[in-house]
Order: structure tokens, then sequence, then C-alpha cells
């Protein structure tokens, strides 16, 4: 880990000129990604801004039922005991608590769990020469070595990495929308919109802009959303990364047939993955398993595996059923 | 007095100190002014290294040393001193030539002022290397290929009747299969670590987390040409080990060398990263299981062919079938062959049960099989093939109570409501599958001596050199120490983890509790004759002028005349008659007594019960009953977790556990704790565990086989045994993550 | 980075390499630094007790600490109190000093284990504020006013704390290394009230690793000090 200069801001503007005052500046939230990464000597921060203390740690309702705010800092597992979220949103609840470990939810925030970095081996570990990542132009190690965490949708020749998190992918189900601070003031970036496809150029992970603050998550009204959940499957029971997960919410109609749905996927790509032909396909569908094979199917119909995750292609349309069938059965 | 199969149940002796955080562990100990050493690891797997860049590295404030095989004086090899001992499993030292061996290997060694420097340092050193092709698997190596005669004096390669015409036999039904374990790796929760203490050029004091203190000592005096008894080895606490802390790996000459040069105490705590590496894992096998059985399941032969890795610059090997294979069940025809490669990966080294763990493993699913294939029952089927003599030394078990264990544990389980077809069994959508398999170890016996002071307040320490890694051993050895002293348990002391004390051997093989319970029970007489020998000559004493060797302990605190228990007198009273605070007495390391007449094993019987969505085919092990055969049980609660913990990493072994190495570079790539999956507390049950049988005193005098080992063999195929009566699926490689079910 | 800016006085000290002998041997280091080390080791060996570092630290009473700095500026080092178990603790440090080797390189409180030093394992787990975290993946810097609890915090004189007397009686370790962690982490399972099934024991416990298997004891334990300290929200 190299030495870095630390500093605490005090508001959000300072973190912002801060870090655009001195070269390859990061914000420390609550580190649990970073500081891991420095530790392996894949980050290597000049500077850190200490940006725990500003304010936005809380969750609140959007004036005129505009849906939810919940603040870049607020810590994971608060974010997954809030009220707001566990009954509106439950789908977000359940990912948070399927993510991590109770001691890393407490201290992981919002934001930093939007950039959590893939934990593809080949990236995390510097004694692997490849990794276009890490190091542009290297190669992929990953595309002729133990490929099993990895993608099979949405990859490049260049990067097969995944996004690791489960926050994002309820996140995308939900049409979150990312509030960052820059120079210039504030913007909004779609969920859809902030993480990247990997291309040509896996070394940028998110289409947020050097210095730009991330300083909320809006979650907008989303009444259907009650009837939602996460499906997390692993190699043990508990404290593991996904191999695929979906989140799954369905909008039913009074005689049972789709409204609407949302599906999103982790574990199968640079980015969470969101399966907008296979919502489309349910739309005044029955719900029940032979609409949710034929999404699944749907998802999946581009998906591409390597010597060994060709497996997560048929497992995750059989998570996608099972996680659309589990939604339905849900008594809101 | 009478001795039951089970000893009370104590509390860990040193539970407070564990739960208040007051046990220091080695990279605990407070030295003033300790600097820090991190290592630089090579990552190609075969070359030699051409350069090194120190420059940045050096530059760096805090940076006291840097060493390299350009500038780290050669170690010294004395000759190893009569009765010395100690494990090496490098047949190198580090940092002395500019050979690559297996990518990990230590390549440099920054020592700075604090962690932090320390390990920024060492990410500037830069390593050029001149590679060449590694070897890194049992086909590439197939031209090395060795098939060794012996490992640790015992046989590897067993022949026993005529297999072939066996498995020729058109009239028997069989069974071959080829079974995989991957690699695995120990993991400890304490990583292993030195701290290097010089005083002069001549002293060194390790404090080194290590299973054999004794070892350390020899083998580092023999590497800096020192007295031994200026080397000091303190370790009274070990963070677990189960193998990986048994041998003196490289960090630990790297800390003593680098104390030396830089003149300052160094403190080497080993990275988990190169845990992987850097303190050995448990090679992959390849195991292929021939049976041939007649139609009402009787074994006319067993065949089982293991190949395994070892290292180009150590000999560790695996012997998966000698100790499990060759003697579990009865057959006029057993052979088992051994096969080890030599590859460009870190050494392997003796892990839970190494051997029997994997062996057990393969032998337990192919007895599955036959079972299946005889149309029989998996208990009644190795009740049909009971040994109860040794298969090839055709002399009795002692105290073997295996059938017992199918019993209970049967019993306990509830088997006889198992429906035998696979997929038969539901618990609302999930797969239900019930498994079970026989567990064995071998009993293993050394040496060791130990030290007693009796004080005239009726307070007694022992000392020897042995080790707890978390086996209870405070806790038995303060037991048998009262029970053999006749003092009360609260009045004991024991002492442990000091080279200074007399001698303990490495805590491996399950050895400890009867080695080192004997060396008590010896010191334990030796006291009562120093006091019979008070005694005689004490005219106010009922035993004046007796002859000591008619004196024996007659009651707790007392010693008397054997045959009229009536002359008796009390130790306190003896010292205080005789003006003594106390007494001290040693016993001598004496090579344990052989007894050929009798094999010595032990035994037991595992029964699982998995549940698996048949969707998403994740299997949960949602209850485990453990019976086992391993003489007496010294200490009750201590006994219980130790089986527990071996069925725990049995189901890691089953379920999760590999670590994988990139084809091309041969590194390591799950090579942490999120990547590298340990059960975690979701992934274990209940899990029950009970004993049976009665003390072995043909065995020693303690009359305990010890239990470190036995509870992770066959808990792995009664898994994958359960894995199949769930789900119809056979699955011979390990670990069975869902991918492989679905 | 973190030089001791007091210059030691060379009067008091033994120079014990004073041909610059380790020099010859081509080790690497930095001889300033290195003369610099090996003479305050020589002048200081009954004195220090709180690590190698070149730090100036003390301990000081609550009263005594000055208001947190709203803005540290930072060059090597960074200023910080560190409220450990009810003690305050004045550090200048380097800030890449994480939590965890702060409390046990600097403060010789080693209680907090390091089992992977990368938040896979639990074993460092501390309390904040209450709340169980990894102070491995924590700066110490950060902590500025934060009220830390560690292993060695938990009892009361000694009275041990139910969660920590359940361990005991129920053999819920066995090497004892990753016990701390586990207690730690135990005693804020309980005030969040996640104690209520075995299964949701278990869960809830899955950020600390056991490699010695004790997690059957371990769930016995916490039902044992739950049941003591009066339902989950008593603990």
């Amino acid at each position: 880990m190299n030495p870095f200069g630390y500093s605490r801001a005090s508001d959000a503007q300072q973190a912002v000129s801060g870090s655009a005052a001195k070269p390859q500046t990061k914000f420390l939230g609550g580190g649990t990604n970073l500081i891991d990464l420095m530790k392996m000597g894949v980050e290597t921060p000049a500077q850190l801004i200490d940006i725990t203390r500003l304010p936005f740690a809380q969750v609140e309702e959007l004036p005129e039922g505009k849906g939810v705010r919940i603040g870049a800092l607020a810590r994971n597992s608060d974010v997954a005991d809030h009220p707001l979220i566990q009954q509106r949103y439950p789908v977000l609840s359940q990912a948070f608590l399927a993510g991590a470990s109770p001691q890393l939810r407490n201290m992981a925030t919002v934001g930093g769990n939007l950039l959590q970095r893939t934990r593809c081996y080949y990236f995390y570990d510097p004694a692997f020469p490849a990794c276009n990542k890490r190091n542009p132009g290297s190669g992929c190690g990953a595309l002729e070595g133990y490929n099993r965490i990895h993608a099979i949708l949405g990859q490049s020749d260049k990067c097969i990495a995944t996004n690791p998190s489960d926050m994002n992918v309820a996140l995308a189900a939900l049409d979150a929308v990312v509030r960052v601070q820059g120079a210039k003031g504030e913007r909004e970036i779609p969920l859809a919109d902030f993480h990247r496809l990997p291309g040509n150029t896996p070394n940028v992970d998110t289409n947020l802009q050097p210095n730009e603050l991330i300083t909320a998550v809006d979650l907008p009204a989303m009444p259907f959303a009650t009837r939602s959940h996460y499906l997390k499957i692993r190699d043990r029971a508990s404290y593991a990364f996904a191999i695929v997960s979906v989140a799954a919410i369905l909008d039913l109609r009074p005689d049972g047939t789709i409204n609407g749905a949302r599906i999103a996927l982790g574990g199968v790509s640079h980015k969470p993955w969101r399966a907008l032909e296979a919502e489309k396909k349910l739309i005044g569908q029955k719900a029940d398993e032979k609409s949710f094979r034929i999404a699944a199917e749907t998802a999946l119909a581009g998906a591409k595996g390597y010597k060994h995750n060709a497996f997560k292609i048929e497992l995750a349309k059989r998570s996608i059923v099972r996680a659309l069938q589990t939604t339905t059965a849900l008594a809101v | 007095m009478s001795v039951t199969l089970m000893g009370p149940a104590r509390n860990r002796v040193d539970g407070r100190l564990k739960v208040t955080g007051a046990a220091k562990y080695s990279v605990e100990f407070e030295v003033p002014k300790c600097a820090y050493g991190w290592t630089v690891e090579s990552n190609i797997a075969k070359g030699k290294i051409t350069t090194i860049d120190t420059k940045a590295a050096q530059a760096l404030p805090g940076v006291l040393a840097i060493l390299t095989h350009l500038n780290t004086p050669k170690f010294k090899t004395a000759p190893k001193k009569e009765g010395a001992s100690g494990i090496r499993s490098e047949e190198r030292f580090p940092l002395n030539d500019d050979d690559v061996h297996y990518a990990g290997q230590y390549v440099a060694l920054v020592v700075s002022e604090t962690i932090e420097q320390a390990r920024h340092a060492a990410s500037l050193v830069r390593v050029s290397y001149a590679p060449e092709e590694p070897l890194l698997t049992m086909e590439a190596a197939e031209h090395k290929a060795e098939k060794p005669k012996k490992n640790n004096d015992e046989h590897v390669q067993i022949k026993k009747g005529d297999v072939e015409a066996a498995l020729k036999d058109a009239s028997l039904v069989k069974i071959e299969q080829t079974y995989i374990t991957p690699t695995e790796t120990h993991n400890p929760i304490e990583m292993s670590g030195t701290i290097a203490v010089w005083e002069g050029d001549q002293k060194l004091t390790l404090y080194d987390a290590t299973q054999f203190v004794k070892g350390v000592q020899n083998i580092l005096a023999n590497a800096f040409g020192l007295e031994i008894e200026n080397v000091r080895i303190i370790c009274p606490f070990v963070g677990g080990a189960f193998g990986c802390k048994g041998a003196v790996w490289m960090h630990v000459f790297l800390a003593a060398m680098a104390a030396k040069v830089a003149g300052v105490p160094v403190k080497m705590h080993v990275t988990r990263r190169n845990m992987f590496v850097g303190t050995g894992h448990r090679t992959p096998t390849r195991q292929t299981l021939s049976l041939a059985a007649t139609r009402d399941g009787k074994l006319q032969a067993i065949q089982h062919v293991s190949e395994t890795l070892t290292s180009m610059v150590g000999k560790f090997t695996e012997s998966c079938g000698a100790r499990s294979t060759g003697l579990m069940y009865e057959s006029p025809a057993i052979r088992v062959e051994e096969t080890v490669y030599p590859v460009n990966v870190a050494t392997p080294t003796f892990m839970r049960a190494p051997g029997e763990c994997p062996g057990t493993y393969a032998l337990e699913c192919a007895m599955d099989e036959l079972a299946i294939a005889l149309k029989m029952d998996p208990v009644a089927l190795r009740l049909a093939n009971h040994a109860d003599n040794h298969p090839t030394k055709n002399v009795p078990f002692s105290a073997k109570h295996l059938k017992e264990a199918y019993q209970l544990g049967a019993d306990k389980f509830g088997w006889s409501k198992r429906n035998r077809d696979p997929g038969s069994m539901r618990d609302g959508d999930l797969l239900v599958g019930w498994g079970m398999a026989t567990a064995t170890y071998p009993a293993h016996k050394m040496s060791a001596a130990a030290k007693v002071q009796l004080r005239v307040n009726g307070t007694a320490t022992v000392q020897c050199a042995t080790h707890d890694l978390g086996t209870g051993a405070y806790t038995a050895f303060t037991q048998i120490s009262s029970e053999q002293l006749g003092l009360p348990f609260e009045n004991v002391t024991f002492e442990l983890g000091k080279s200074d004390f007399p001698f303990g051997p490495v805590a491996g093989g399950s050895n400890s509790t009867g080695t080192v319970g004997t060396a008590i029970h010896e010191v334990a007489g030796l006291l009562h004759k120093a006091l019979a020998e008070l005694a005689v000559k004490d005219s106010k004493s009922p035993l004046f002028n007796l002859k000591t060797d008619d004196i024996a302990m007659i009651a707790p605190g007392r010693i008397g005349l054997k045959a009229d228990s009536a002359k008796a007198d009390a130790y306190v009273d003896i010292l205080k008659r005789a003006g003594k605070d106390s007494i001290d007495v040693q016993s001598e390391r004496k090579p344990p007594e052989e007894n050929k007449k009798q094999a010595f094993q032990s035994w037991g019987a595992h029964f699982c019960e998995v549940k698996i969505d048949p969707i998403l085919p994740r299997v949960q092990v949602t209850r485990v009953v453990s019976v086992m055969n391993c003489g007496r049980v010294v200490s009750a609660k201590t006994a219980r977790s130790q089986i527990i913990g071996g069925v725990v990493m049995g189901i890691g072994m089953a379920l999760t556990e590999e670590t994988y190495y990139d084809p091309p570079t041969g590194l390591p790539v799950t090579r942490n704790l999120a990547d590298y999956h340990v059960p975690t507390n979701a992934d274990v049950p209940e899990i029950d565990v009970a004993f049976v049988g009665e003390p072995d005193f043909a065995f020693n005098p303690i009359g305990a086989r010890g239990m470190g080992e036995i509870g992770i063999t066959g808990i792995t195929a009664a898994i994958a045994n359960a894995v199949y009566h769930a789900t119809g699926k056979r699955i011979r490689d390990l670990p069975i993550t869902p991918d492989k079910l679905i | 980075m973190n030089e001791d800016s007091e210059p030691l006085d060379p009067g008091d000290l033994p120079d014990i390499d004073p041909a610059g002998a380790l020099d010859d041997l081509l080790l690497f280091g930095n001889p300033e630094t290195r003369r610099r080390f090996l003479k305050q080791v020589a002048g200081t060996s009954a004195a220090i007790t709180l690590g190698p570092a070149l730090m100036r630290m003390g301990s000081a009473g609550a009263a005594e600490v000055p208001a947190p700095p709203a803005n540290v500026a930072s060059v090597g080092t960074a200023a910080v109190h560190l409220k450990i178990n009810g003690k305050v603790h004045a550090l200048e440090i380097d800030p890449r000093v994480t939590l965890l080797d702060a409390l046990r390189e600097r403060l010789n409180l080693t209680g907090s284990k390091k089992g992977c030093d990368h938040g896979q394992c639990g074993a460092c787990t501390v309390l904040v504020n209450g709340r169980r975290i990894n102070s491995c993946l924590s700066f110490a810097v950060t902590h500025e006013g934060d009220e830390i609890t560690t292993i060695e915090g938990l009892a009361n004189g000694e009275e041990l704390h139910p969660v920590q007397a359940a361990f005991i009686e129920h053999d819920g370790f066995q090497c004892g290394y990753c016990t701390p962690g586990q207690i730690c982490s135990a005693v804020a399972l309980l005030k969040e009230g996640h104690a209520k099934t075995d299964s949701e024991i278990r869960e809830w416990m899955s950020g600390n690793l056991c490699r010695c298997g004790a997690y059957p004891n371990i769930v016995a334990a916490i039902k044992e000090a739950q049941g003591k300290s009066g339902g989950p929200k008593g603990a």
C-alpha cells in the first residue's frame, strides 16, 4: 500500500474540490473494498478524502410520493433494516442481507457498493500478469484460465469479469437513479447507465466522471415492488459472492396475469444485468412456470459460457424461474 | 482405580485466557523495537532469477534491510545430532540461490520499521526471471513418477493374495471407479508467524506458531550453527494448525536470518495469501478403487491405486491407501499402490489425517457403490466385511468396537427408516439423502518426557514441551496429571509450548494425548518413588524402614504400602517433615514400547443427512451422527469438540473447498478466504457425537488412542454417499459444488 | 513518512554498528534509517512498550482530549484519538495503519486477531459505537471520537460478560484464535435482535469463520447467553 495523503471533508463541495486539486484522489467511505484493494496493490490512490462524516446517511421519503432517497453514506445494514426499504422495496433489503457479512454490512456504504470492483482472481492479485482491467493492454488471464465465477452476458474478449454487488442487482430492477455531485454541480445517472460493459476499456467500470461524488440513490415510486424477491445462489450457505443472483419484481393484475415485470441478474455480467426482453415477454402472460421459462430462455439467449462457467447459463435460467415463482407466491 | 471410558467434562483450563483476549499467540509477544518482515514472491513456477532491483524499495523511509539471494548469508547444515528431531518440508533454505521451484516462492524479504512500510517497500522490489517450462500436472510429470516403498517407515505398496484373479472372476460383483480430490489448504485462522530475537550472535529466541517446539529448536540450531540450549522456542498457544505448523517453513528461517543481519528483532506474520503457498497444503489425489465381492457381499478383492503430487523441493507424500484400505476390511486379496509425481508447485504437507482422509473418501464411496450394486444396505455390507484381525498383519485389533459404533450410530440416526432408492426421500420440495461411512485412523505412539514439581501446599506444576493447537491439550493433560499424581484438578497446573521443557513430540498424528499422557504417568511414578524414599528414611513416617518398591500411590495425595493400605503417608506431610518446600522430578524420554501382538487403530461411523433443492442444487448438510471408538476419552468436552471439528472440516472438503491453480502460471487462484470456501456457521448443522468402547490399556497406560484426526476420515464419503442417495448422481470429484449437480 | 522529529542524543547511546559493517553485508536498507533504528534499540530496551513505529504516542484521560479537527490535512502522519474500552489514546500515525494494526502493533491490544487482513474471516471484529465491524478494513485515523470496544473491554473486572462465560461453558472454541471476533460478533448480534432461531444465529454469525469447527457450540453458547441476558434486546 503506497503512502497517501489523508484528509477529512467537512462538506461535499470541499470533497469535490479537494479531489479535483490532486490527481489520483479517492473518496474513502466504508473502505471495505478500497482498503482491501489498496492492500493488494491494485488501488494506489495518492490521496484519500474521508467522506464518512458528510451528512449523506439518511433514508427518507421523496416529496409528492416520488419514492425514497438513500444517502450515499447510508450503511448497507441500516438500509436493509429501514422500514421504508423493507416495506416498499423488499428486494433491496433482501439483496443487502444476502451480501457479505453483518460486520461488512455495518461498514459498507451504498455509494461504495455502487463502485465495488470485480472479484475476478486475475484482477485482484497483481501476481497475475494479465488483466486488462488492472493493467490495460496486458490481456485477460481469465479467458483461458480459471473462469468459474466469470461473465456469460455482455462480456468482451478483453474482459469477462463480473460485478460482484448484490445491491446493484436490486437497484437495477428498481430503476434506481444515482445522484452525483461534481465541480459543475449535480447530475443524475440512471442505474442502467451507471455501470459499463467492458468492451475495449474494461479498466473503466462506471460512467462516473473523475472527481464526481455520489451523494444519493433515488428509488422511484414502484408500488408493485412490494411483490419482489432476491434469490442468490452461492457455493456455501453464507458469506460468499453470488454465482448467479436474480432480483425479481412482478406487477400482477387481479386475474393473476402479469401487468409488468422487472428482472435483473447478478454474477453473470460486468454490470447488473437487466433482462428487458424477458420482462416484455411476460407482459400479459399468466404467472406460471411456462411463461417464466420462456422469459428465462429469452434472458439468456445471448449468453456465452467458458470452460468453467458454462453451467451458469442453465443455473441462471432456473434461478429466474424460481425467483419469479417465489415472487408470485408472495402474500402482499 | 477404575477408569471409565469417558473422563470428566471439564471446561478448558485456558478458556478464560481465550475468551478475554489474554492468550498470547506467537506474533503477539511484546518485543521492544521489533521490525517487520514482508516477503516478495515469485510469479513464475520454474526458472532462474536474473535481476533484482531493490533501489526504489531501499530508498523508502523505514527500510532496514532487503534480503535477496545475492546478499543473504548461507545457512549452515550441521549434521543432525543423535536423537535430534524436527521436520523440514522443503529440503532447501530460502534465498540461498537463484532457482525458482514453484510460483509464490519467496525471492526477497524486506525488513522495515512498520508493517505499512515493509508491505509498500516489498511491492517496489522488481524481480526479473528467465522462466522455464514448469511441470504442473500428473500428466506433465509422468516421466518423473515414483513409487515410494515406505512413508515414515510404513510400507505403502501392499500386496496380499491374488487381486487380479478376483477382479477377473465373472461370478463376482465388481466396482471400479476413480475418485478425485482437489488441493486443499489448512487455513487455520491464526496465520503462521514468528518473532526472532537474537541476544548477541549465539543466542536465538523464536516466538513461533508451531506444532513442534523441539523440532524448531533443533532445526534452527543446525541452520545457524548454534548450541541447542541457546535456541529457545516459545509457543504457549497455537491458533489452529491441522498440520501446516508441523514443519519448519521458509518464513521461520527468514525471520531468524533477517533478525541476525538487521540486528533487530524481526516479526514475520505470514499473509493469508502466502498461507496457500508457503505453509503447505493437501495434495490433490486421483484414486482408483476396484472391489470384487460375492453376491452375499463378502469382499474377495480390494485394490486401491492412488496418484498424488509432491514438490520438486520436498518429498512429502500423501499415502492414501496404506492405512485405510490396507486394514479396513477383511478380504483374501488386497493391493494398495501409490504413485507420486513431483511438480513445480509448493510443497504439500500433512493436513488432518494425511492419507487416511482422502483414502477413506475413495474407499467408502466405492463401498457405497458396491452396496448399491449388491442391493445391500451399506451398513450391512460393512458388517459383513468387518476385520477382527489386521487384514495384512494377521494380529488382532486391540479394543476395537466398530460394530457397536455402527449400531449406535444407526440407532441414533434412525437409519432403519431409510428408503434405499435414490431420490425417494423428500422434505417438501427438497431432496433428502442419507449416507454413511466408516472412519478410521491409526493409533500413533511417540516418545516424551515430563517434569513435575510438587509443593508443600499440595499444588503441582507439570511441564512438557508439547502443544495445544486447540485440541484441549492443556485441559486433558491437567486431568491426566491430576489423576496420575493423585492431586485435585484445581491444584495442578500443566505447562507446555516451551523448548525449555522436557521433550514433547510433534503435535501430529493424534499422538499427543497418549504419548505425553504416558510421560505424565511415568513422572508421577517417579514422584511417588521420590516421596517414598523420603518417607522410608523418616522415623516419624508410618512408612519408615519399609521398601520403596512395596510403596505406591494408594489414594489421592497419599502413598502407602501396596499390600496394606493402612500404612500410608500424605505427600504434604512427607515434605513438611523433610523440611522441603517442594520436590522436583523429571522422567527420561524413552522409545515407545512396541507391541507386535496386537494392532492399534481407532474406528468410527458417520451417518449424515443432506438436503438438496433439485432445481438449484446446493448441498446442505442437515444432520450428522458420529460415533467414535478411540479408546479412552480423557476429556469429554474437548474430545467431542475435536470430533465435531473433524466433521466440519470434512463438510468443507466434501462441498466447498478447493485450491485451484492457474493453468499457465501455476499460481493459486483461490488464494484467500473469500475464494477458498471454508464452511461458515450456516453450513454446519447440529452434530451428535458419541463414543463407544473401553480404555485401550494394551496401547498405553492412559488407554487413549487420540482423536484429533479421525473425525475427518470417512465423513466426506458419508456426505458424497448422501448426495447420491438424494439425487441419484454419483459425484466422484470433490468438492460437490452446485455446477456438478445441475 | 513517519520520521521521528525529535533527534536522539547520540551521546547516550552505544553505536552498535560503528563501522557500518551491516552496510558491507550489502543489505540494501536505508543506512541512515537503520543506524537510527539500531541506536534506538540499543538505548531504549526497558522503556519502550508501544511497538516499533517511530511515533509520538501517549495516553490521555478523556477530559484532556482536544476537540477533533474538522479537517485533518495530512502529510506523512495524522493525529487521532482512539477511545478504546473507555480509555483515550492519542496517536500520531501513518494513515495507512488499520484500526486492527493500531490495536495489535501500537497499543499491544492483541486480543483482536488478524486472520486474513482482508475482511474475509471476522477474527478482527470489534465494536465501534456498539456496532460490529472488521477492524482490518478500517483506517485508524478515521476513528476520531468513536467508542471502540475490543474483547479486552467486555468483562466487568473479574466478571466475564455473559457471552464470554457461555463460550467457556459450551466449549465454543478450540484454538481460541477466532474467539475474540466470535464473541464481539455475538455480543453485537444479541443487541441487533437477530438471534431468534438457531438458523438465524448461524446466518448472522457467518461473518466469523472458525476453522476448528466450533460452530455448533458457538450457537449453543449464544442461545444460553441470550437467555441469561433476558432476551434478544438485553445483551
